[in-house]
């Protein structure tokens, strides 16, 4: 208990005294919040790509395509095929006894994204009948749907924001000619929104040379129907596809920029917590020196050795921590909700708008790091002070 | 010169401090190094570009293919066109769905015309432009999965064969690489070169290309060669957009989202760091330092020289710690996995990177140095000497 009371009245001596090295405490505080503050945005970023990728994928929803690594130019359905795809067994069917299940066509377009001007690939779901119904997150919330056999795009939420010319009422020149706005939808957090929405008989003419589809997305009737799709297709001369769901896609789609943003995050964090770890012992070591005097006071009047180490690792870690729960706010203020564009894979440059997430377990782990550079920091000035001859210290005084 | 002994002497008068501060300057210079390198990779398209050359594509940039039938028509616009050459790829894997090799299907004509950067043997050239299954493989990839010249290369494709099959049964008959001389920088070969007229024969989707390389013979011309180009299709039914060859690259590399700035922001955030960390530990140095400075003016030093001295021992530590953390970078750098930044791509660092931080480090020391230095010069001796 007693040794408690110690090392709660060194502890307050220390911080009391802080004011009086402001300047190099102020520096331990910025540069960790430096380096929590850029570690934290690049895993928000690396974070908020995933989530636009996971949000749209479910496993009661599946695709079917041609093969697992490639959705782009490649992936096809022939128009042969798209009704033997649509009746597999598995697949769910609306009251009316239709399979709900969409024929699928992407065509990407030039656009100009708003923030920096540059012509950027924006790409449109060209759909079949039943995409609202396999779709039910994506609502409509201006104007109104496309007309079906006619050039009409309804376009994201997200789109609209971030590329020029996609106002209500617009005509866009795409691809394969003019399309009018007629609506806009929202599917919040998904990559849906990145996208433009038509009619994909209407995409057909004039961008397809071969007239088949990416890809089909229906919907299971049930939670054993996976295999029962998959069993079809693979027992099918007529098909040499594969069926992944929803969610596997999306996952696979995005895990290599997803990785590589999270790994690029971290090893940026590590290199920048080692130059905060060398500031804070820096600044630490002239705080133990100056506080020599009080140190060897409180010595020589039957305090302990343990109490003035843990002073200092307190000190350590008050500021350190200080310094990361200032990055992380500084991070989540600047960054959090930001949205930006970048390629998503796929061989037709498509552009996949995201937002920054900095979610509480990225805060987190800034914090953590913060800590733990401010432990690691403060460990050898505290055996310092520890070991401060207490005769020779006083004498100096 | 001759005051280097000193100001070497004041720099290890606390050998911890100037140890960690060092540190943070050899790990902030590392990561600067490191952050460039992955800047320069995103940028390699562009740096290699040559001024004589053109990109032809589609009105709507990749959005749409061409017809392979364009090459010769594109070739007829303008004398001073050297040759246009389709460029098709072919996606496709080796063995392990994971090893991923990029095929580009060409005229095998035009291959060293449209780009004399590539080196590569006659004998085995002829033979790659006598056989239609004959492929070439960039030196780096070869070796890197061990092929030999005259080996048998299925390559697994998802591009939809004729035959039914998934299969590309290539022959391997040389290898190629860029001229490092030319080129001005390391680029391992990566690509895998094959017959344009053997993807059409193979693929069910053919006679079309993804964009042309044309060739100029004077650069000078080449802005009035592409809106040629792009006037001779006009009105067709796919038309064109010719732009130069550094412009396609960039319009690509803009597609990831800005890059270059978000590097610079991290790197803008690491140097504000640094500042604080060098200027505070200099101050340190100062203020602990004050009776000797105060000597030093007794014995004779000017405010200038003794101003300079404290400047000087700013400027060494950084320039140290700067060189450190560059020619660990430099060290470090070309062990990165490849593909770090995309399929076949290495992050490589350039000495002109490399010159602009050091200047950076001289520069951090200045400013590092810039109150110590002139508290050094106000100082008085009565004052200074009192503190002793």
């Amino acid at each position: 208990m007693s040794r408690l009371r110690q090392v709660a009245g060194v502890t307050r001596l220390a911080l009391a005294a802080l004011p009086q090295r402001a300047g190099a405490s102020l520096v331990v505080v910025l540069g960790m919040a430096g380096v929590v503050a850029v570690m934290v945005a690049l895993l928000a970023m690396g974070e908020g790509f995933r989530q636009t990728f996971g949000n749209a994928g479910s496993d009661k929803r599946v695709i079917v395509l041609k093969s697992a690594d490639d959705a782009g130019i490649t992936s096809a359905v022939t128009r042969e095929q798209l009704p033997i795809v649509m009746n597999l067994p598995g697949l769910a069917r609306d009251p009316d006894g239709k399979p709900v299940a969409v024929g699928l066509k992407f065509m990407t377009s030039e656009l100009r994204e708003r923030a920096t001007g540059n012509e950027v690939g924006v790409p449109m779901r060209g759909v079949t009948g039943q995409a609202f119904r396999l779709w039910p997150e994506v609502r409509i919330v201006e104007g109104r749907a496309f007309d079906w056999g006619k050039r009409e795009a309804i376009v994201g939420r997200a789109a609209q924001r971030e590329f020029a010319g996609l106002e209500l009422g617009a005509t866009v020149e795409l691809t394969n000619g003019p399309w009018t706005v007629v609506g806009v939808f929202e599917a919040p957090g998904t990559l849906f929104e990145s996208e433009l929405w038509g009619d994909v008989e209407m995409v057909f003419p004039g961008f397809s040379i071969t007239g088949q589809f990416s890809a089909v997305v229906g919907e299971l009737a049930g939670p054993d129907s996976l295999q029962t799709l998959r069993d079809a297709v693979s027992t099918n001369p007529q098909l040499s596809h594969v069926v992944l769901t929803e969610a596997e896609y999306y996952a696979t789609q995005s895990a290599n920029l997803g990785q590589a943003m999270t790994a690029f995050g971290y090893a940026v964090g590590v290199i920048m917590a080692l130059g905060a770890l060398f500031s804070a012992v820096n600044t630490l070591y002239a705080a133990v020196q100056a506080r020599s005097r009080e140190i060897a006071t409180l010595r020589a009047l039957g305090f302990g050795a343990a109490p003035v180490v843990a002073s200092v690792l307190l000190e350590s870690m008050v500021l350190c921590g200080a310094g990361a729960l200032l990055g992380g706010v500084l991070a989540w203020l600047a960054f959090d909700g930001n949205s930006m564009s970048t390629l998503a894979g796929g061989q037709d440059l498509r552009q996949i708008v995201f937002a920054f997430r900095v979610t509480p377990g990225l805060m987190l782990q800034g914090i953590a790091a913060g800590a733990a550079v401010g432990l690691l920091g403060g460990l050898f000035p505290a055996l310092r002070a520890a070991r401060l001859p207490i005769a020779e210290a006083l004498r100096r005084a | 010169m001759k005051y280097l002994p000193l100001v070497w002497a004041m720099l290890w008068r606390s050998k911890a401090r100037t140890w960690l501060t060092f540190l943070s300057i050899v790990v902030a210079f590392l990561l600067y190094g490191a952050l460039q390198a992955v800047s320069a990779t995103f940028m390699l398209g562009v740096r290699l570009s040559g001024d004589d050359r053109l990109i032809v594509t589609y009105r709507q940039g990749l959005t749409k293919l061409l017809p392979a039938a364009y090459q010769s028509r594109i070739e007829a616009v303008d004398p001073d066109i050297i040759v246009a050459a389709p460029v098709m790829f072919l996606p496709a894997t080796w063995k392990d769905p994971k090893n991923q090799i990029q095929v580009l299907a060409t005229d095998p004509e035009t291959l060293v015309p449209v780009d004399p950067r590539i080196v590569v043997d006659p004998a085995q050239l002829q033979a790659f432009k006598s056989r239609r299954m004959a492929v070439l493989a960039g030196r780096a990839l070869a070796e890197q999965h061990g092929w030999k010249v005259g080996d048998r290369l299925p390559l697994q494709s998802p591009v939809q064969r004729k035959d039914g099959t998934e299969v590309w049964e290539f022959d391997l008959v040389g290898t190629f690489e860029l001229d490092r001389a030319r080129t001005g920088v390391e680029v391992p070969a990566q690509l895998v070169v094959m017959h344009l007229d053997a993807y059409n024969e193979g693929a069910t989707f053919s006679n079309y290309v993804i964009w042309y390389t044309v060739r100029v013979r004077d650069p000078a011309r080449a802005t009035a060669i592409g809106k040629a180009i792009d006037a001779s299709f006009r009105n067709s039914e796919l038309e064109t957009r010719t732009q130069s060859e550094a412009d396609f690259q960039r319009g690509f590399v803009k597609q990831f989202g800005n890059v270059g700035k978000m590097m610079g922001a991290i790197l803008a955030a690491v140097f504000f760091t640094l500042v604080l960390v060098a200027g505070n530990a200099m101050m340190q140095a100062f203020r602990e330092r004050v009776p000797e400075l105060a000597v030093l003016k007794t014995l004779g030093f000017g405010n200038g020289r003794v101003a300079a001295l404290i400047a000087a021992e700013s400027l060494l530590l950084c320039a140290l710690g700067g060189a450190v953390g560059l020619g660990l970078a430099r060290a470090l750098v070309p062990l990165a996995p490849a593909g770090l930044t995309g399929p076949g791509s290495t992050l490589f660092l350039e000495p002109a990177t490399l010159a602009t931080g050091f200047a950076l480090a001289l520069g951090l020391g200045a400013v590092a140095a810039l109150v110590p230095a002139w508290r050094s010069a106000r100082l008085s001796v009565v004052e200074g000497l009192v503190r002793a």
